[in-house]
C-alpha cells in the first residue's frame, strides 16, 4: 500500500465516489451484493389480513405485502381465500393503472408464500398531511389540490367499474416531488357498475374524513366537486349517495 | 463482485493494482476482454468491501493513466434509479460503466445481458436453439420490445424462482425467460413476438449465471454489433411495445413503458 493511499482512508474514498455517479471522467463501479429478496426485510406494518414489510427488489426499493393464513380457517378454505385475494389485489391494481389512476408499480406475485411486491413510493400518506394541516391551519391551496385529486382519482376508478372498497386517508399517497396522488391497498377491492357499490365507497371516504379531519373544513364537498366532473355517471350515483347517506352503508334488508 | 474498469491495456491495471494494493490476479480474480477495451475483473469470492473501497480510489487517483481517449459514453443520470443506497456509502450498482455486456444479480443468481444490433445470423442463432445445440445456453429477445433492462430482470426473477420449484412452464430456463417477459400466457405467440426469428436483427442476449467464458463465448455466438445497454431506451419501437402489451394512453400519461411492462409481466398469473 502506498503512503498516498495509506493518508487518505475510508471517507475520502467515499466523498469521491459519490460524486463520480455524475461525472463521466471515472471507469470504475462496483457490484455489491443486491438480491431481490435478500434476507434484509423490516417489517413496518401488520393488520388483521397481512404484514407490509420493505425490501429491494432487483436493487429498486420495494414494499412486500404478505398475506398470512389465518390459524382458525380449514386450511383447504384459508389457501383458497388468500390467493382468491392476493389475486385480485394484483388484478384490480393493474387496472387502476389502466384506468389512469396512479398506483404503485407491480414488481412480483408470489402464490406460494401469498407475496405482492410492489414500488415503494416516497412521500407521505394524505392522512398526515391533512392532520398537519388541521392542526397547524394554513395552505389552502394545497388541500383543495389533494382534494381535486382525489375526486379525479375515484371518478376514473367508478367509470371504469372498479370500486375501491377501502377509501380512507391512509390509503392514499402524495409522492413527494410531483406531488402526484397515489392509491394503495386494492385487498378490499372489487369490479362492479352498480350505482350502489360506488355511492357506498364514497359514503366510506366521508365518514373516514369526518371522523379523521373534520378539522379541514368540509372536503368532501371539494371531492365530490370534482368527481362530478370526471365522472359521466354522476346523477346516478349522486341519487343513490342520498340514499346510502340515510341509511348507512348496509343495506336495510327487507323480507 | 464485478469490478470493471476502462484501461488502455491490461498491463496497466494488473501492475497498478498488484503492485499497490496487493490484490493479486490470478487466484480470485479473472479478466474478461470486451471489445470496447474495457477488462471486466470478477472475482469469484466476496472480498471484504473496502478492498474493492481501496481500489476503487485508487483507480480514481490514476485517472490520468486511463484510457483518455476511450470512446465511452457518459454515465446517464436516468439510470440513478439503478443506484440505491444499501449501507451507507455502497452502493448497490447494476449498470456497469464501459463494457458493452453487463452483469446483472436476481435472486441470488446473475443475469448476463449483452444488446447486439445489426445482427445477421439470427436464423442459425434461431435453428441452433430449436434443436437444444446453442452452447452455451442463451434466450434471445426481440430487443425492440425492450425498453428498459427493469422489466427484463422482473421476467428473470419470476424465471428464477419458478425454476426453484422446478414449475417451469416452457422447456429450458432461458425459454421461460422469453416467455416470462411476453407478459402473456401464450407460448407459442409469446416466443414468436418476444423471442427471436430469422430477420431479426437486433437483439437482447441473457444468460443466467455466466462463467466467464461462457461471456466470451456468447460474444462470439451473435455476428453482430455489441452495443450498450442504454441504447434500449432510444431504439425502443413504441408503437409495438403498445400493441403487444396492450399499454392505452391514459397509462402511460402516469409512468413510463417500463413500469407499464413490469406489472403485466408480474400480473400475468393472476390474470
Amino acid at each position: 500500500m502506498t503512503k498516498e493511499m495509506g493518508s487518505v482512508g475510508f471517507t475520502a474514498f467515499l466523498a469521491v465516489k459519490k460524486e463520480d455517479f455524475v461525472s463521466n471522467t471515472l471507469i470504475v463501479i462496483m457490484e455489491i451484493k443486491t438480491d431481490s429478496n435478500d434476507g434484509s426485510l423490516i417489517l413496518i406494518k401488520q393488520g388483521a389480513e397481512a404484514r407490509v414489510f420493505e425490501s429491494t427488489f432487483v436493487g429498486r426499493r420495494s414494499i412486500i405485502k404478505e398475506r398470512f393464513s389465518k390459524k382458525y380457517r380449514h386450511p383447504v378454505l384459508d389457501s383458497k381465500l388468500t390467493l382468491k385475494r392476493l389475486n385480485a389485489e394484483a388484478r384490480c391494481m393493474t387496472k387502476a393503472r389502466r384506468l389512469g389512476v396512479s398506483t404503485p408499480v407491480l414488481y412480483a406475485v408470489d402464490p406460494i408464500l401469498y407475496t405482492l411486491t410492489f414500488e415503494y413510493v416516497e412521500g407521505c400518506s394524505v392522512k398526515d398531511i391533512l392532520l398537519e394541516i388541521g392542526s397547524n391551519g394554513g395552505d389552502s391551496k394545497r388541500l383543495s389540490d389533494i382534494a381535486m385529486q382525489i375526486g379525479v382519482a375515484i371518478g376514473k376508478l367508478h367509470d371504469g367499474g372498479l370500486i375501491h372498497g377501502d377509501l380512507t386517508t391512509s390509503n392514499m399517497l402524495v409522492r413527494s416531488g410531483t406531488n402526484e396522488l397515489v392509491l394503495i391497498d386494492f385487498g378490499l377491492s372489487f369490479t362492479s357498475a352498480i350505482p350502489e357499490d360506488k355511492a357506498v365507497d364514497l359514503y366510506v371516504l366521508e365518514r373516514a374524513l369526518l371522523s379523521m379531519h373534520s378539522s379541514c373544513g368540509n372536503l368532501m364537498e371539494l371531492i365530490l366537486a370534482s368527481y362530478r366532473k370526471t365522472s359521466k355517471q354522476w346523477s346516478s350515483t349522486s341519487n343513490k349517495l342520498a340514499q346510502v347517506r340515510q341509511r348507512g352503508r348496509k343495506r336495510t334488508m327487507v323480507g | 463482485m464485478i469490478l470493471e474498469v476502462g484501461f488502455k491495456t491490461l498491463k496497466d491495471i494488473s501492475t497498478l493494482l498488484t503492485e499497490n494494493l496487493g490484490l493479486f490476479l490470478g487466484d480470485y480474480w479473472s479478466v474478461i476482454e470486451s471489445e470496447q477495451q474495457n477488462y471486466s475483473f470478477i472475482c469469484s469470492f466476496p472480498p471484504a468491501p473496502f478492498l474493492f473501497a481501496f481500489a476503487f480510489y485508487f483507480l480514481h487517483q490514476h485517472q490520468s493513466i486511463l484510457n483518455p481517449k476511450s470512446n465511452l459514453p457518459p454515465y446517464s443520470s436516468s439510470h440513478s434509479s439503478y443506484l440505491h443506497p444499501t449501507v451507507e456509502g455502497t452502493y448497490s450498482v447494476f449498470r456497469v460503466f464501459g463494457a458493452a455486456m453487463k452483469v446483472f444479480e436476481v435472486n441470488r443468481s446473475t443475469l448476463t445481458l449483452a444488446l447486439f444490433t445489426d445482427v445477421t445470423n439470427s436464423k442459425e442463432l434461431l435453428d441452433s436453439m430449436q434443436a437444444g445445440t446453442l452452447e452455451p445456453e442463451v434466450a434471445f429477445l426481440n430487443a425492440f420490445l425492450i425498453p428498459d433492462v427493469f422489466p427484463v430482470l422482473a421476467a428473470a426473477y419470476k424465471t428464477l424462482v419458478s425454476k426453484s420449484r422446478d414449475s417451469l412452464t416452457t422447456r429450458t430456463l432461458h425459454s421461460e425467460l422469453v416467455y416470462n417477459y411476453s407478459g402473456s400466457k401464450h407460448i407459442t405467440e409469446s416466443l414468436k413476438r418476444c423471442g427471436i426469428c430469422d430477420s431479426s436483427s437486433y437483439v437482447l442476449a441473457a444468460c443466467f449465471n455466466a462463467s466467464p467464458d461462457e461471456m466470451k463465448a456468447i460474444e462470439k455466438l451473435v455476428h453482430g454489433k455489441e452495443i450498450n445497454l442504454e441504447e434500449l431506451g432510444e431504439r425502443a419501437d413504441q408503437a409495438q411495445i403498445q400493441k403487444h402489451f396492450k399499454i392505452t394512453g391514459p397509462e402511460l400519461t402516469l409512468s413510463s413503458v417500463g413500469d407499464a411492462i413490469t406489472c403485466r409481466i408480474a400480473a400475468r398469473d393472476a390474470l
